[in-house]
């Protein structure tokens, strides 16, 4: 147990985490050099086409230190988007240590500060990397002061890397050994394993993998899970590299992986701790707080037909992806589909993508809402959960409604202060405090409903601040609000799945915008299109898309021909993923896009 | 480039000689620029190379502005060329202006008494409709312009705004209106009237034509039927796939030139010739057979069957003696009705 080391990767989005661990990869010959590729724990192929990492990834290593011990790293490649930070939470509760990277041309940013905190909340030993150092706007200076203050530590202790040119990779490896506590834990004692992830192998089922904090685990053993008490035959045990390599026997310290047989969602949970069916661990490990979806979105699949197979994916889904819930609803529109959470926008995206990717399932998602809390007047003190627009009672029976408000952090260059003053007050956020980490950088925190946020509102920090602005926010609490809900109406017809919670101040901007934008996303038909928006039967804004009246191209000679098929090729897909709604088709893509107002 | 065009057919001898030549076009831009020599001895390349026996029909594309009535004679009366098509577009000025053409409506008809005088029996003319401010009134005075020449065949293309062109410029920067879609079907309608009413049969959405008159090399397209393109940006078609040669002049020569690959091909899969029998069928007099789609080994039965149900009920398709033929109503709007039937 003296020779295993576990530590996690974490940092702000793109400082290099990846990259940084190929590198760590390649120097202990973890990955065969012909086998290399540019971030190669990105086994996605939406992490690959996007450049980002979903997904933490754990990995064992075979080190050898300089006094010729070998050392076993069981490390975990963590994603740096505020939307997964439940992927580094678990991954935080298998380690004992961790490499926080910083970009050298960028400093600390929101997500370096808050993955910090959650990896001092577990008391890891932190090793501060100043990463991308081979970059000519790297600031080194600068952002080890930066460093120095956030941890207290010394100059010394910051270590100079680039995942690029392979600079600092061996004394990263050393400090780990030098620095991150071997796991402590009794093998001989019963076993108690946590379970940090798991995956969905159709071939294989559910893949758990787990931190050992005492006891062992042998193939064949007979396990159970603490939560859901149930007990199955450990089929392979082993350790994760690049593949599943079997092993006999696991024990305290280790990281690793089992495969039972189990082939749904329901009977396996993370957080849960494995445990022997005979001389069972009396406690549990402490697992981890349930997921708190901040938006909610309906997901409906294309064809009505298709309802038991997207329940069967939601659920395969949710076994690589613990932090997706949902449940049944139904839409008068839409028919039956499944009320999903999520953690933010992107993930739901990454989930439609999956979807669609992995399960070959093309769906509908709704117009998104965050979380309300309705109280009627017949009892003021017993809140109703809101997660979608349709459950938002009669205003003539609502006492009052409460949103959802978030603390954010924003770390941004004093120049772009002004702006960002002014894009928080357009989101009904207030300044709390505002502190300078260095000259060149200040931190503003700000209370501000969350519905507020997580609609377009990093975009617009963005452009406003020319990227130099990061952001990070955690929940807070629930305040009144002002709530009302905005009906779309195609052709007179009310369609529910495009219904919208907004605040009252901006319910008429929004529902203009929503009309403008059908209008664009609404392919035109051989008859009048009227969409309207409405308070109750009040009509706040309308418009009109006109009849399609003569669709025919002109010339259609040899290569026009090939053109042309192409063209309407295209066209035929895009109605494939339509839905019919009263006389009218809608694109799958409209309901998620009418929120997005930018443009 | 004469000189590529001659080895591009020498190169391509073997593939040439596969076939039985029935129909030759020149087009693509202003062959009428080559003289009656030039055109000659294009035509004595190609002969070399391949029998001309069976030809039936050659056709040149000209411009009003480049024609003149020597020229006309010696193409007749010396080269096999029997068949003019030419671009009139419009015989109302302001709408040539618009299009940037190089002719004006005078010189349009004088044009048309020209290829007449000179002795063509075969003569296509092309007019543009739906353009911006254009009212039915010049529509239908440019139609009855036209069919006061003895033309055997008539084609009329709507406008379309193609991007990066001279016209969507000015359109977008508000200089001229976007042209009005309804005014549009109207015209459409009147051309189908009007050249009916003149005897002339419609045999495809944008080809019209006295009867028996059909463009035997145009249809051939439509059909499915082979064919080879020589020069720049001519493209071929063998049944199996559809051959692009670069379009940029000076890459073609320096291809052919060095002997390298001049062109792309694009091998079309099951569903691709499935979807272009509907397209280029469906907007044909002749339509399609519906037993036909089973010759595809697709399974698109059922999704044929439905997309004929539901485009019969609406009234743009009609079946008559077995075939499936667009209405009028649904000849205006072919494109959504054929994209309906395809398989993707
Ligand atoms: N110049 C330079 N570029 C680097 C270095 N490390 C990473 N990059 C680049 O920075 C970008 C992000 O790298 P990743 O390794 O994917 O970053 P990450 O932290 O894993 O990103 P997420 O997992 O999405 O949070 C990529 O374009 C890398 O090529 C470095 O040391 N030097
Ligand atoms: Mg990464």
């Amino acid at each position: 147990m003296e020779k295993i080391r576990n530590f996690c990767v974490i940092a702000h989005i793109d400082h290099g985490k990846s990259t940084l661990s190929d590198r760590l990869l390649e120097y202990t010959n973890t990955i065969a050099q012909r086998e290399m590729k540019d971030q190669a724990l990105d086994s996605m192929d939406l992490e690959r086409e996007r450049g980002i990492t979903i997904k933490s990834h754990a990995i064992q290593m075979r080190y050898e230190h300089t006094d010729g011990e070998i050392y076993t790293f069981n490390m975990i490649d963590t994603p740096g988007h505020v939307d997964f930070s439940y992927e580094v939470s678990r991954s935080i509760a298998a380690c004992e240590g961790a490499l926080l990277l910083v970009d050298a041309s960028q400093g600390i940013q929101a997500q370096t500060i808050s993955n910090l905190y959650l990896a001092l909340e577990h008391d890891l030993e932190i090793i501060p990397v100043l990463n991308k150092v081979d970059m000519d706007s790297a600031m080194i200076e600068e952002v080890s002061d930066e460093i120095i203050e956030l941890l207290g530590c010394a100059q010394e202790d910051i270590l100079l890397a680039s995942g690029k040119t392979g600079l600092g990779i061996e004394n990263i490896l050393k400090e780990i050994v030098d620095k991150v506590p071997a796991p402590k834990g009794d093998p001989d004692a019963p076993l108690q394993a946590l379970i940090f992830d798991s995956v969905f192998n159709p071939f294989r089922g559910v893949i758990a993998y787990y931190r050992i904090f005492n006891g062992s685990i042998k193939k064949g053993d007979l396990i159970r899970f603490v939560h859901t008490n149930n007990a199955y035959t450990a089929d392979e045990v082993g350790v994760l590299q690049m593949d599943t390599i079997p092993h006999k026997q696991l024990f305290a310290g280790n990281v690793g992986y089992v495969i039972t047989g189990i082939k749904e969602s329901k009977e396996i949970k993370v957080g849960d701790t494995i445990t022997h069916h005979e001389n069972p661990s009396k406690l549990a490990v402490k697992g981890f707080e349930d997921v708190k979806p901040m938006v909610f979105a309906g997901i409906f699949p294309i064809d009505n037909d298709d309802f038991e197979d997207l329940r069967d994916s939601l659920e395969k889904l949710q076994l690589n992806d613990a932090s997706l819930v949902f449940e049944p609803e139904s839409s008068a529109a839409l028919g039956f589909g499944f009320r999903c959470g999520f953690l933010g926008m992107l993930h739901l995206e990454i989930i439609q993508e999956r979807l669609s990717r992995e399960f070959n399932q093309e769906v509908i998602t709704t117009v998104p809402n965050v979380s309300y809390v309705a109280y009627l007047t017949k009892d003021p003190s017993d809140g109703l959960v809101i997660n979608t627009p349709n459950d938002l009672p009669d205003p003539s029976k609502l006492d009052r409604v409460e949103e959802p408000y978030i603390q954010a952090q924003i770390i941004t260059k004093p120049d772009y202060i002004g702006g960002i003053m002014n894009l928080c007050l357009d989101k009904r956020g207030h300044l709390t405090k505002q502190v300078y980490l260095s000259q060149g950088r200040v931190e503003m925190t700000y209370e501000l409903p969350l519905a507020e946020i997580v609609f377009d509102f990093y975009d617009r920090l963005k452009s406003i601040s020319r990227g130099y602005a990061s952001f990070d926010y955690a929940p807070l609490n629930y305040r009144a609000s002002d709530l009302v809900r905005i009906d779309i109406r195609l052709n007179g017809e009310i369609v529910d799945a495009l219904s919208a919670l907004v605040h009252r101040d901006k319910a008429e901007y929004i529902g203009r915008k929503i009309c403008k934008k059908l209008k664009e996303l609404l392919p035109r038909q051989q008859f009048v299109i009227a969409i309207q928006a409405s308070i109750g039967a009040k009509i706040i804004a309308r418009e009109t898309i006109s009849a399609l009246r003569k669709d025919v191209t002109a010339k259609c000679y040899g290569g026009d021909i090939s053109r042309k098929r192409k063209l309407l090729e295209k066209q035929k897909k895009g109605k494939k993923k339509m839905r019919q709604i009263g006389n009218v088709e809608v694109p799958q893509k409209a309901f998620l896009e009418v929120l997005k107002l930018q443009d | 480039m004469l000189q590529a065009i001659n080895r591009e057919i020498e190169l391509r001898a073997s593939e040439i000689q596969k076939y039985t030549i029935e129909t030759i076009y020149f087009g693509g831009g202003t062959p009428s620029v080559l003289t009656v020599d030039e055109m000659h001895s294009l035509i004595s390349t190609l002969g070399g190379t391949v029998s001309l026996d069976q030809v039936v029909e050659v056709t040149m594309e000209c411009n009003p502005d480049d024609l003149n009535p020597d020229y006309l004679q010696a193409l007749l009366n010396e080269t096999m060329v029997d068949r003019i098509s030419i671009g009139i577009q419009s015989f109302h000025d302001p709408h040539l202006k618009m299009m940037n053409r190089a002719h004006n409506g005078a010189e349009a008809g004088q044009s048309l008494e020209q290829i007449f005088n000179a002795g063509f029996e075969k003569v296509t003319a092309d007019l543009i409709f739906g353009l911006p401010d254009n009212d039915l009134s010049i529509w239908q005075s440019n139609l009855a312009r036209l069919v006061e020449f003895p033309v055997s065949h008539i084609s009329c293309y709507g406008l379309t705004i193609e991007p990066n062109t001279a016209l969507k410029h000015v359109i977008d920067k508000g200089l001229i209106d976007m042209p009005d879609e309804s005014a549009a079907r109207d015209q459409f309608y009147m051309t189908q009237e009007f050249l009916a009413s003149k005897g002339y049969e419609q045999y495809e959405i944008s080809n019209f034509c006295l009867p028996g008159q059909y463009a035997v090399h145009n249809t051939n397209y439509w059909k499915q039927v082979p064919y080879i393109g020589i020069g720049p940006s001519a493209h071929s078609y063998n049944g199996r796939e559809r051959r692009f040669n670069v379009a940029n002049n000076s890459q073609y020569l320096s291809a052919i030139n060095r002997g390298i690959d001049f062109w792309e091909t694009e091998l079309l899969s099951e569903s691709d010739r499935y979807n272009e029998w509907i397209l280029t069928g469906l907007r044909t007099k002749w339509g399609i057979d519906g037993s036909d789609a089973q010759q595809y080994s697709l399974n698109i039965r059922e999704e044929f069957d439905d997309a004929v149900k539901k485009s019969i009920h609406a009234g743009w398709i009609e079946e008559s003696d077995g075939a499936l033929c667009l209405t009028k109503s649904g000849k205006v709007l072919a494109d959504y009705v054929i994209s309906s039937f395809f398989y993707v």
